[in-house]
């Protein structure tokens, strides 16, 4: 009865170092990312892509209108503050839900303040920096891929064939910023 | 032409051309303030290269492009791109920007390159959009005009900042020749302001027109560009 006791104390404590561990620093910026890449990276992709066979992109520069000002500044800046946000909802969502999840089941013993309190201790200076980081980073790279893939296509592309490329660049770029960020920091 | 300093001069201008493509020709060309050069590009499956050209949009093999007294090639991309807002210019196609409303896509241009007053450029784009018929300044997408609308919204964008040079590849479609006397009028007014113009045409109706009052008449081939 005591070691079984002893046991659950003992994953009671590691609840904190765990969730920061696997949530804040590595699901929550890759989901989050692969999200905005779905909802908004593809539509970006699209938009651009469209403007640049139609020739928009070329009347836009003929006006005398810088395309990666008018175009893909705004939505690199977007994307960042808005994957950023995203993942911090994503992550109170995530540790709210659980802890009403294990609540019901019984493995969590503790109120939700204990249990916010101790995922907040578990986390380092690190962790505070590399979550920002990641999420902001990420916001951006979609942003850039997806601009970039529609800024470099042809007029004999067609949009549809651009979405794969955009889509594979995109998740590509959320996993080398994530891999590398958690090797940094 | 006269001796003084011209809006636009080609000299010897030959654009850069693709390996597999024809060497494309010399153009000479030369426009001093209020000039009107009527160009007919009935005979060219391209007739935008020459507007390219004007704008410094093209990379030059040989001979300059000078606009305001400026070699395209010779300044630096932002100061170019500053150059361009000096143009107004009506495209044959991809003019419209879909997930803006026409009215921001025919302001864009000015408040981009002035520091105008946004509200200031709204009321000289509402007055020119009444002056080419129509009711207002469009607010609604592109998708959603008609393309005599569109034509006219197109000459709005065009004339709206007072452009030293006017660069219209057919903004007169047969069907729309309701829109040639405003269009005359603000061509009229930008000239007596100083500013040159070149219209190409693919139109009967205006090359033949015996009223147009072009300074030069000339023909746009495939590659050149020729006197008549």
């Amino acid at each position: 009865m005591r070691r079984v006791l002893h046991q659950r104390v003992r994953q009671q404590e590691l609840i904190g170092p765990v969730l920061v561990t696997v949530l804040v620093r590595e699901i929550t910026p890759l989901l989050v990312g692969i999200i905005v890449l779905g909802r908004s990276g593809v539509v970006i992709l699209s938009e651009i892509g469209e403007l640049q066979i139609g020739g928009q992109v070329r009347t836009l520069a003929a006006q005398g209108l810088d395309p990666f000002l008018l175009l893909v500044l705004p939505r690199a800046c977007a994307l960042a503050i808005g994957s950023f946000t995203l993942g911090i909802l994503f992550v109170l969502a995530a540790l709210l839900s659980g802890f009403v999840a294990g609540s019901l089941l019984g493995a969590v013993g503790i109120s939700v303040w204990s249990f916010l309190d101790r995922v907040l201790l578990a986390m380092h200076a690190g962790d505070f920096a590399v979550f920002p980081a990641k999420m902001i980073v990420i916001g951006l790279l979609i942003a850039l891929t997806g601009c970039l893939t529609g800024l470099t296509a042809t007029a004999q592309d067609e949009v549809g064939g651009l979405l794969p490329r955009g889509f594979v660049r995109g998740v590509v770029a959320i996993l080398l910023a994530s891999v590398v960020l958690s090797l940094a920091v | 032409m006269d001796g003084s300093s011209p809006i636009l001069e080609l000299a010897a201008a030959r654009a850069l051309s693709n390996a597999d493509a024809e060497p494309a020709p010399e153009v000479d060309l030369r426009l001093g303030a209020g000039e009107f050069a009527l160009v007919d590009a009935r005979h060219t499956a391209r007739p935008t290269w020459l507007a390219d050209l004007c704008c410094g949009l093209l990379p030059l093999a040989a001979g300059s492009v000078r606009f305001l007294g400026h070699d395209w090639s010779a300044v630096p991309e932002e100061y170019a791109a500053a150059l361009r807002g000096h143009i107004g210019r009506v495209f044959l196609s991809g003019s419209w920007v879909g997930f803006i409303d026409v009215a921001t896509n025919i302001m864009l241009p000015s408040l981009h390159h002035t520091r105008d007053d946004a509200i200031a450029v709204r009321e000289r784009a509402t007055a020119l959009s009444c002056a080419f018929g129509l009711p207002g300044l469009p607010l609604v997408r592109p998708n959603e005009l008609t393309a005599s609308d569109l034509a006219r919204a197109a000459c709005v964008r065009a004339f709206l900042g007072d452009p030293e040079l006017v660069l219209l590849e057919s903004p007169v479609q047969g069907r729309f020749s309701s829109l040639i006397p405003p269009l005359l009028d603000a061509l009229a007014s930008a000239r007596d302001r100083g500013a040159a113009a070149i219209w190409f045409t693919r139109s009967d109706l205006v090359w033949h027109d015996p009223s147009m009052p072009a300074t030069y008449r000339l023909r746009l081939g495939e590659h050149d560009l020729a006197p008549i």
